[in-house]
């Protein structure tokens, strides 16, 4: 009987030692093969009527009860095709009992040098879907239509239902509006008549190759506490940054609606993600709470590009270039994380092959599961490891953003791997843990906009700093000089380096 | 974009210098007509870089002042919305002409390594003097975060959340923070009753930093009781100890295969539904079946050796008494210790 109670409390203290105490998840640790399409050429992008009437859009159905439309934006030159949703169609003239657009939010849906796509919420009753464009303030308001000097552009609108059966349906609208200058800021609402939306002012982006200097901001994982989420995007755009990456998980379940327009109405005060979202274009990765779920791929207008087994219309791997950078964002959400990596990695390869870097000499990917991450909660993805590294060594990828682990994380630079492991080796460093000439991809994880946050985890050789903490990140890019600074929410810098190649 | 050869603005900018920095201004100041389209792009770039060089170097007033030249050019350019946004945020913390702000800029650019208590203790002793406003507020969130979290020092870190609440204007979500900061420094302070009752009062909606609280006040209170109900098994099993427990009968009858089948079913289950949900829960999984399936394993033997020696009845009681006491404890203690409380308790 003596020995019982001994090894009751032994196993019990085993059991606690061996698992390391309590820092688990539920605690709050505080304490297609085939190439994508080349984008248009920016100089190729000739000016056309926007106003012209569209091509007569094509319809296919798909599936009991649900359609999916499919259509060339006039001037645009590329096809959108939306989800399969409960309707789907070009935007038509009716207007509801309150027809005012709400959650009007921006992104690059082609070429950011010369367009821009807008998407916008509005009772299921309206259908009109339009945007006024031009760089005049106070003309754009003061229209109803298309003048001397402001252009019309039609759009296309459908409605979706949430996964919750109380949550009524939802309609969204999207246009995209083509055929613009470079580094312009444009002035644009979208509505129709009698319900247009406030004034917005979104600008294009530099010309592919120019090295004018331009800033974005990296968040991620806003989910659980919009709060956060309305005043992490405050900072942004106190920052004035010209767009924004996210590295995924915007929301808790990203089939269940209401969830997102508590995402799109966050506020703090006199912080509204609204605000920025409007003028500051957002280029989302995908993550395993969003789901690819139709709140995601209907309420983001992203590059369509299209590779074999694809699941997201096009949306959920793709590139653009702003000025001389390309950035890439990638799926990497799936029940089956071996044949995603595959296929995605089979896309990356042949996008990255198509960068001149002697014209974009910067290379940015964002995805969601961070392949190299210490946190104590999921840590590095091996699998993405295996299958990307050897991608972004072989074409030198400067900076990798991800999220998933609710952490700020930093690593050295890496490049290749040891013999015989999936361990990167860590390469020459400069003043602040740095690359030397461009020598090594840095992997940033910022998972810290709003949700719930994790332990940052130490003991791993390839971090240089990390830090349970929420937090952002502004990169500004001035010709072969990067600067990358993470904040912490309370505006102190959290982490800086220079880079210079 | 075909670069512009009008670079003196651009180079010059690269530089500190105030008097360069003026030299920027006054480049800016040509009138639109004489310019050509990219010289008006270089020269906003330049009036921005000069606006970011003096933020870096904690200078807002010389920020200000590059910020609104660049606005008032024109035409209007993509840095126009940018300056706009920045005299907008500057503006909105002039008070006490700009040196409480310039101070918290110097803190704020401090790295990791350069950030020390007596610079922290020194930036405390300025904030007390800065005038009401969104500067003070900020230095105060600055001050509580980094005691509490950087140094992790909770009695400072208290205190500073405390200061920091009391500010006027706070955002919700300031006010949140600043709440959250102090709830979880008391419970560092061991007074996670205090903690939760402070955060009742705040009446802030937050259901997962609600349950967290309460969860840590159950632990508060339930942990001792927990330990002195696993005390009490060992007492107890040690004074009715005998050799029985090691003979082979109540070893074989208390891991028997049907028992044995049970518990590795008990433990595998939710181990396989965490690899199948979320393989990084596996090993959380693991140790919570684990730690759960060695008292009861525990428990199975010493019953098993009781009805071996013939105990009493009267002993039986009071073993299978403190033994179901100490397996409830025991569970209480690897559910509180893997945060799951905090689950059940939304
Ligand atoms: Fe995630």
């Amino acid at each position: 009987m003596r020995s019982c109670a001994w090894v009751f409390v032994a196993a019990l203290a085993l059991a606690f030692a061996a698992c390391g105490g309590g820092s688990g998840g539920g605690d709050r640790p505080d304490a297609g093969t085939a190439p994508p399409p080349p984008p248009p050429d920016d100089d190729a992008s000739a000016p056309e009527d926007a106003a012209t009437p569209p091509p007569p859009p094509t319809r296919r159905d798909a599936g009991p009860g649900l359609v999916s439309h499919e259509y060339t934006p006039a001037g645009c030159g590329y096809t959108v095709r939306t989800p399969m949703v409960q309707e789907a169609s070009m935007g038509g003239d009716a207007t509801g009992e309150s027809p005012t657009p709400d959650h009007v939010h921006v992104s690059y849906a082609s070429t950011p040098s010369s367009s821009f796509a807008v998407n916008w919420r509005t009772e299921v009753a309206t259908t009109v879907t339009r945007v006024l464009y031009g760089t005049t303030r106070a003309e754009v308001e003061s229209a109803e239509g298309a003048t001397a000097t402001v252009r019309e552009q039609l759009g296309h609108t459908l409605v979706f239902d949430s996964l919750l059966d109380t949550a009524p349906p939802t309609r969204i609208h999207e246009a995209h509006v083509c055929g613009l200058e470079a580094q312009t800021p444009y002035f644009y609402k979208v509505g129709g008549p009698g319900a247009w939306s406030a004034v917005h002012e979104v600008a294009t982006a530099p010309v592919r190759g120019a090295t004018v200097p331009f800033r974005f901001a990296v968040t991620g994982d806003s989910r659980d506490e919009m709060h956060v989420w309305a005043e992490v995007q405050a900072a942004v755009a106190s920052h004035g940054v010209d767009f924004q990456l996210f590295t995924g998980d915007a929301v808790v379940v990203g089939a269940v609606q209401p969830q997102w327009d508590a995402w799109f109405e966050a506020t703090s005060g006199e912080a509204r993600a609204a605000d920025v979202l409007a003028e500051i274009p957002f280029m989302p990765a995908n993550g395993n709470h969003d789901s690819l779920a139709v709140g995601f791929l209907a309420q983001f207008a992203l590059p369509q590009h299209e590779y074999e087994g694809e699941r997201g219309d096009g949306e959920e791997s793709y590139s653009f270039d702003y000025g001389n950078a390309h950035v890439v964002v990638l799926n990497d959400f799936s029940s089956d994380m071996a044949r995603t990596a595959m296929e995605a990695g089979a896309w990356l390869r042949e996008d990255l092959r198509a960068v001149d870097r002697a014209v974009t000499p910067w290379v940015f990917v964002v995805h969601h599961h961070a392949t190299y991450s210490c946190s104590t909660v999921h840590g590095s993805n091996f699998e993405l490891r295996e299958a990307w590294q050897p991608i972004f060594d072989e074409h030198g990828v400067d900076v990798v953003f991800a999220g998933h682990d609710h952490t700020y994380e930093r690593s050295l630079p890496i490049r290749g791997f040891r013999p015989g492991t999936r361990e990167g080796v860590i390469v020459e460093r400069g003043a602040d843990g740095a690359p030397v000439a461009g020598n090594g991809t840095v992997y940033v994880v910022s998972g810290g906009a709003g949700a719930e946050l994790y332990g940052a985890g130490d003991g791993c050789d390839h971090t240089y700093v990390t830090e349970s903490v929420r937090n952002y990140v502004i990169v500004e890019v001035e010709g072969r000089t990067l600067r990358h600074t993470a904040y912490r929410l309370d505006g102190s810098v959290l982490d800086r380096f220079e880079h210079t190649k | 974009m075909a670069r512009s050869h009008n670079s003196s603005p651009t180079a010059s900018a690269k530089t500190s210098s105030p008097v360069i920095v003026a030299c920027v201004i006054a480049c800016a100041s040509v009138a639109p007509a004489q310019v050509r389209a990219d010289d008006v792009h270089e020269r906003a770039a330049a009036l921005d870089r000069a606006g970011s060089l003096a933020e870096r170097e904690a200078d807002p007033a010389r920020a200000l002042t590059s910020y609104r030249f660049l606005v008032a050019s024109t035409p209007r350019t993509r840095w126009h919305r940018r300056a706009e946004r920045r005299i907008a945020w500057l503006q909105a913390r002039s008070e006490g002409g700009f040196a409480p702000l310039a101070a918290l800029m110097e803190m704020q650019r401090l790295s990791r390594r350069e950030l020390t208590i007596a610079r922290l203790r020194g930036f405390e002793r300025k904030v007390r003097l800065f005038p009401e406003g969104i500067v003070r507020r900020e230095s105060r969130a600055l001050l509580a975060e980094a005691w509490l979290r950087r140094f992790g020092r909770a009695r400072e870190g208290l205190l500073a959340h405390e200061a920091w609440l009391i500010e006027p204007g706070l955002r919700p979500g300031e006010r949140h923070r600043a709440a959250w900061g102090a709830a979880q420094a008391r419970v560092a302070l061991g007074d996670a009753r205090t903690a939760l009752a402070r955060w009742n009062e705040m009446g802030i909606d937050a259901p997962v930093e609600r349950a967290w609280l309460r969860a840590a006040a159950v632990a508060q209170t339930g942990r001792p009781i927990a330990w002195a109900v696993i005390v009490l098994f060992v007492v107890v099993s040690l004074g009715l100890g005998r050799r029985e427990l090691l003979g082979r009968s109540a070893l074989r009858r208390a891991f028997s295969a049907p028992r044995l089948g049970a518990a590795s079913w008990a433990g595998v289950v939710p181990v396989l539904i965490a690899w199948q949900y979320d393989s990084s829960l596996l090993g959380r999984f693991a140790c919570t079946a684990a730690a759960a399936m060695a008292p009861v394993a525990t428990c199975s033997w010493v019953a098993a050796a009781q009805s071996e020696r013939g105990a009493g009845r009267g002993e039986r009681w009071a073993l299978a008494v403190v033994t179901v006491l100490a397996v409830l404890g025991a569970g209480f203690l690897v559910t509180e210790r893997f945060g799951a409380l905090s689950w059940w308790l939304q």
